[in-house]
């Protein structure tokens, strides 16, 4: 048992050996955007702690999805496969609970304890059969996976679209429209299997044409009955809505771009604080988009040309 | 018409393939067979451009993986897409339009479902499909027939007769000698990364024998069985 936890930290020191990290220094930083996010967090909006612990469930989650926990009952008898269950639910929960009691939400403590135990017991399937149809059948693949991981976000958006018409709120409708860009945002830093760019028979500039093309159609389908509704109703604002929108257009264009130029690895660390400091301050993406497209092309070159 | 010249490929000090020379042409069928780790799969990656290789291989083609459909031994397949899905980005990538792939599903497959909720044998499948849609000039089939139903099989060798009829170019690799006795043309026997024997169909009995020899020799019996 003890082996299998060995092997799980190194499956972890690995992965910051990926991104070019030190094992130790990623084992310091964790910690510290954990306890700076959750600080923040709390800070920001100090009720929190009754949405807090389903960040927690949702590792936990994970960690019990089947196929996974079908395999440690293949490998470990029944004792040490719950041992092993409760034990890396704990692991991931522990922080979360001690930052709950920190804050006082004693009795939401309390219930992730207990939550987090009865997760270890219980193996969910992750793939179901039911289909979810998505508006993007014609362009495979990014945001048909995509809004399938996260449809259900989707509704909550243009509920607080609706709201911000009713209560007047124009802040609360750019809102909606910026939390379309960063949902699209999140359906690409993942590179895909090398094979499915190979099969492409485009040249690497007429493959990134297309990929960004795709991207702001789908993100299009998806955002413009929020900005025809924002212009409409708000059109005393229109700069700032345009503004959004270019910034959206930024956000997926780079994100394609920067995706591309570690192709097929994942973004390096270094990478990634460059392209983390274009999103806080976007009139950075003038020296960065043209940076990831120069790396992108020639990355791409040898995949396809 | 496909010409390799002194092909090499390395990992790290681990020398896969070592000088293999070889004319591929049109219309014909190829066979590959070896042991496992003998360099096969290695062999068609170098062929389709996703490795990086020692050597030359040249082409009528100005880029000759944009003519190539490749069938991998575990096709890779994104989570949450359905088969329909999947066969459309295959098609959209080689600039295919036709998307009635209902009317040419001959194997039956449960298009409107997610891939992952495939078998083994389905996924080989549809990941078949998606390469023929393609109209590619050269396949390359990494064991084609593992997994797949033996209905399937009959139709997967129908295919590449019908393939070879249509002066395409095919290479398989497989470990059921009988089903290349079937289709090839010709077999190459790679051994230590390299091409050990070429054996043309009249004499594909003989390489099978021999490979019974050479596999089994007196193996069963160390086994002590009684």
């Amino acid at each position: 048992m003890s082996f299998y936890f060995k092997l799980q930290f190194r499956r972890i020191e690995r992965k910051f050996l990926e991104i070019g990290l030190k094992p130790l220094i990623g084992f310091i930083i964790i910690p510290i955007i954990f306890i700076f996010f959750s600080k923040y967090l709390f800070y920001r909006f100090p009720s929190s702690g009754y949405l807090y612990p389903i960040l927690s469930i949702l590792i936990s989650f994970k960690l019990s999805e089947k196929r996974r926990n079908d395999f440690l009952n293949t490998l470990f008898n029944f004792a040490n496969y719950h041992k092993i269950r409760l034990i890396e639910n704990y692991i991931f929960a522990t922080p979360f609970i001690i930052f709950l009691l920190l804050e006082n939400f004693y009795f939401e403590s309390l219930g992730l304890t207990f939550v987090t135990a009865l997760l270890s017991f219980i193996k969910i399937k992750q793939s179901w059969n039911l289909k979810i149809p998505t508006p993007f059948k014609k362009f495979p693949f990014e945001f048909i996976v995509g809004f399938r991981k996260t449809f259900f976000i989707f509704p909550i958006i243009y509920f607080f679209c609706f709201k911000a018409f009713k209560i007047q709120n124009f802040n609360l409708g750019l809102f909606s429209l910026i939390a379309v860009y960063l949902l699209s945002f999140l359906y690409y830093p993942k590179p895909e299997n090398i094979y499915f760019v190979w099969i492409y028979s485009t040249d690497s500039k007429a493959f990134l044409l297309k990929k960004i093309m795709n991207a702001l159609i789908c993100s299009s389908i998806i955002s413009l009955p929020i900005l025809f509704s924002l212009v409409l109703f708000f059109n005393g604002n229109l700069w700032l809505i345009l503004a959004v929108l270019i910034f959206g257009i930024l956000l997926l264009t780079s994100i394609i771009l920067a995706k591309y130029s570690t192709f097929p690895s994942e973004m390096n660390l270094l990478q990634g604080i460059i392209y983390g400091i274009s999103i806080w301050i976007p009139p950075m993406f003038l020296i960065t988009i043209p940076y990831f497209y120069k790396h992108s092309k020639t990355n791409l070159e040898n995949i396809l040309e | 018409m496909i010409s390799i010249k002194n092909l090499s490929k390395s990992y790290g000090n681990n020398q896969v393939l070592k000088n293999v020379s070889c004319d591929l042409s049109k219309g014909k069928v190829y066979g590959f067979v070896g042991e496992n780790g003998a360099g096969k799969t290695t062999l068609f990656k170098c062929i389709a451009d996703l490795e990086t290789y020692d050597g030359e291989i040249k082409s009528e083609y100005q880029v000759l993986k944009n003519h190539i459909g490749f069938l991998q031994t575990n096709p890779i397949f994104m989570s949450l897409i359905t088969g329909w899905e999947y066969l459309k980005l295959l098609s959209i990538a080689r600039n295919i339009k036709n998307d009635d792939f209902e009317k040419r599903n001959i194997f039956n497959l449960p298009l409107d479902q997610y891939t992952e909720n495939y078998s083994t044998g389905m996924m080989k499948k549809l990941a078949f499909m998606g390469i023929l849609l393609q109209k590619n000039d050269i396949y390359i089939l990494d064991e084609p027939f593992n997994g797949v139903d033996i209905h399937s099989n009959i139709l997967i060798l129908e295919i590449i007769a019908k393939l070879k009829s249509l002066n395409k170019t095919v290479l398989i690799s497989s470990h059921i000698f009988s089903t290349l006795n079937d289709c090839c043309d010709e077999i190459r026997l790679i051994k230590n990364g390299q091409f050990h024997k070429t054996v043309q169909k009249e004499n594909f009995s003989l390489l099978e024998e021999e490979m019974r020899k050479f596999v089994v020799g007196n193996k069963i019996s160390a086994l002590e069985i009684e």
